[in-house]
C-alpha cells in the first residue's frame, strides 16, 4: 500500500512551550486513522500543522508524494487536504446551500457542472442539508451543523479528509449517525484522520490509531491490538 | 415646508445610507470602526474636483475614474495602515487609533493639495426646480437621490449574490471556516475596502453637487454614516438604508420648530438613546464580543 500521508520527526512549539516534539506518523490510501488522547497531548496540533494553521519549527510532511511544508491554507485544499475544524466554524448567517457554495469557493467558476455533481453528492449523504438548504446555518441543531461542516469540506474533493472532534457537543445520536457517515465517505475512496476525544467512538471505526499523550506519540497500531492493549483499556475504555 | 423638511430629510438620508453601507460592508471584515472611511469621502469630492475642473474631463468619466480612485485609496489605507498591525495581532484599540491617524494625515494630505478654501462642483446657477406634492425638487437633488440609492442596491446585491460577496460575508461570520475552506482573508479584506471605499467616494461626490467641499467635510460624514449603522445595527445593510433614512428625516424634521444649528445635536441625541436602551440597533442581533 501506499501513504498519502506521512510525517516525520515533526515538531512545534508555541513561543517556548513544546506542544509537539519529535511526532511521526502516517496514513495510507484508503485508511480511516484515529488520533486519541488526552487534552493538551497536542492532537488538534498536529491537525493544524497538517492544514497550514499554525507555524511548524521542525520536521517533514508529505502529501501524496509532495512536500507540503509551509504551503498556505489555499493551497492545501487545492491539493485535496481538507479539514472540518473543531468547533464546526460554519458561517452561521449564511444558508446551508451558501455554505456548501463557499466550500467550493477555491473551485473555479467555469467548473459549474462540476459543483453541482459535488452538491448532489452531499445531499445525498446528508439529505437533512438539502431539505434546510434556504435555512440560516445558525438555526440547525449542532448535529446538523457538523453534517453541514463535513459537507462543506466534502465540495472540495478531499482525497484526505481531516476532522477535529467531531464528536464534540453533540448528542449520543447525531455523534452514531455522523460517525456511520464517516464510514460511508471512507468507503467512497476518501482517507480520513479523525482526532477524538471519544476514544471509544474512534477506534470503533478506525483502521488503525495513534495515542498521544504530552507532545508525543505513546502507542499506535492497529485497531484489534489497540483495543486489546491494557493502557488504552484502562485509560479509555473503563477497564 | 414639512414636505421640503421630508425632501431633504431623504436627501441627507440616502447619503448617509451610502456612507453607512461602505463602513458596513468594511467592518464586517475587519471588525473594527474605521473611522478613515469619513476622509474618503471627502477624497472622492476632491478628485471629482480635480478631474473634472483642472484636468477638464467629462463629468460622468470624472465619477466613475474618481470612485476607482477611492477604491485604490481604501486599499491602500489597509494595505499601508491596518495591515501591518494585523501581523502583529494588535488589540482593537490600536486599530481605532490608526484609524483615526489616517484620517487626520490624509485630511491634512488634501488640505496642502487644494488648500483649506471652500470649492464646489456646483456648475452655473442653481435652477428651478420641479414642485412635487408641495416640495420644490432640484434635476440635481433628483440625481443625488436616485444614484446614491442606486449604488446602495448595487452595493447590498454585490454582498447578497456575488461569489466575492459572499466571501465577505463568510470572513466576516467565522475567519477560521473562510480560512479552512481556501478563502484568503487578506484578499477579501481588500475587496471590502476597495467596493465601500468606492461608495463612499461616490457618497462624497454626490453631496457635493449640492454643498460646498471642504477638507473637513470627512468627519461630520463619518459620524453620521456610523450613527446611522448604530441605528439601523452594525453590520447589517437593510439597517444601513433604515438608519440612514431614519437619521436624515429625524435631524431634517426636528429642526421643524427648532433652528437648524440643533441638527447634529438631534443626530447625537439619537446615538445616546440607541446606546443606552438599543446597542444592537433596529435589525442587528445581539453581537458577542465585536470590538469598537
Amino acid at each position: 500500500m501506499n501513504k498519502i500521508l506521512e510525517v516525520k520527526n515533526l515538531s512545534i512549539s508555541y513561543g517556548p512551550v513544546k506542544a509537539l516534539e519529535n511526532v511521526s506518523f502516517f496514513i495510507e490510501k484508503g485508511e480511516i486513522v484515529a488520533v486519541i488522547g488526552p487534552n493538551g497531548a497536542g492532537k488538534s496540533t498536529a491537525l493544524k500543522a497538517l492544514c497550514g494553521l499554525v507555524p511548524i519549527k521542525r520536521g517533514e510532511i508529505n502529501f501524496q508524494d509532495e512536500n507540503i511544508k509551509g504551503l498556505t491554507p489555499n493551497r492545501l485544499v487545492k491539493k485535496g487536504l481538507c479539514l472540518v475544524p473543531e468547533g464546526r466554524r460554519i458561517f452561521t448567517t449564511m444558508s446551508v446551500f451558501e455554505n456548501l457554495e463557499m466550500g467550493a469557493f477555491t473551485v473555479s467558476k467555469n467548473k459549474n457542472l462540476l459543483f453541482k455533481e459535488r452538491i448532489e453528492k452531499v445531499f445525498k449523504l446528508f439529505p437533512i442539508l438539502k431539505e434546510r438548504k434556504r435555512q440560516k446555518a445558525g438555526t440547525l441543531s449542532s448535529g446538523e451543523q457538523q453534517m453541514l461542516a463535513i459537507g462543506r469540506a466534502l465540495m472540495l474533493k478531499p482525497s484526505l479528509l481531516l476532522l477535529d472532534e467531531p464528536s464534540l457537543g453533540l448528542s449520543p445520536n447525531y455523534v452514531e449517525a455522523i460517525f456511520e457517515k464517516l464510514v460511508e465517505i471512507n468507503n467512497d475512496g476518501t482517507s480520513i484522520l479523525i482526532v477524538e476525544q471519544n476514544a471509544l467512538k474512534a477506534l470503533e471505526i478506525c483502521h488503525r490509531a495513534y495515542l498521544f499523550e504530552i507532545g508525543s506519540i505513546a502507542l499506535e497500531g492497529e485497531k484489534a491490538a489497540l483495543l486489546r492493549n491494557e493502557k488504552i483499556k484502562e485509560v479509555f475504555l473503563g477497564g | 415646508m414639512i414636505q421640503q423638511l421630508i425632501l431633504s430629510g431623504i436627501i441627507a438620508g440616502s447619503i448617509y445610507a451610502l456612507i453607512a453601507i461602505g463602513f458596513t460592508i468594511i467592518y464586517r471584515t475587519i471588525k473594527f470602526f474605521n473611522f478613515a472611511h469619513g476622509v474618503v469621502y471627502a477624497a472622492g469630492a476632491y478628485l471629482a474636483y480635480a478631474l473634472f475642473f483642472l484636468l477638464k474631463l467629462n463629468p460622468i468619466l470624472s465619477f466613475f475614474l474618481s470612485l476607482a480612485m477611492a477604491a485604490l485609496l481604501g486599499i491602500a489605507i489597509d494595505r499601508l495602515a491596518y495591515r501591518p498591525l494585523r501581523k502583529h495581532n494588535a488589540p482593537s484599540l490600536i486599530y481605532l487609533i490608526a484609524s483615526f491617524g489616517v484620517f487626520i494625515f490624509i485630511q491634512n494630505l488634501i488640505q496642502l493639495i487644494f488648500g483649506a478654501q471652500i470649492l464646489t462642483l456646483r456648475t452655473g446657477p442653481v435652477k428651478e426646480g420641479y414642485n412635487i406634492l408641495g416640495a420644490v425638487i432640484t434635476n440635481i437633488q433628483v440625481l443625488i437621490i436616485g444614484v446614491s440609492l442606486i449604488l446602495f442596491f448595487l452595493g447590498w446585491l454585490f454582498i447578497l449574490k456575488t461569489k466575492l460577496g459572499k466571501a465577505i460575508r463568510a470572513v466576516s461570520d467565522d475567519p477560521v471556516g473562510a480560512r479552512v475552506v481556501g478563502i484568503n482573508s487578506e484578499r477579501i479584506i481588500l475587496v471590502a475596502f476597495a467596493i465601500g471605499s468606492a461608495l463612499a467616494g461616490a457618497a462624497g461626490i454626490l453631496i457635493s453637487l449640492e454643498t460646498n467641499i471642504e477638507p473637513t467635510m470627512g468627519l461630520n460624514a463619518i459620524l453620521k454614516g456610523i450613527i446611522a449603522s448604530i441605528v439601523g445595527g452594525v453590520g447589517n445593510i437593510p439597517g444601513a438604508l433604515f438608519g440612514g433614512l431614519f437619521l436624515g428625516l429625524a435631524e431634517n424634521l426636528g429642526i421643524w420648530k427648532i433652528q437648524a444649528g440643533w441638527k447634529d445635536t438631534i443626530a447625537f441625541v439619537i446615538l445616546i438613546i440607541f446606546l443606552l436602551l438599543r446597542p444592537s440597533g433596529i435589525m442587528g442581533v445581539k453581537t458577542e464580543k465585536e470590538k469598537i
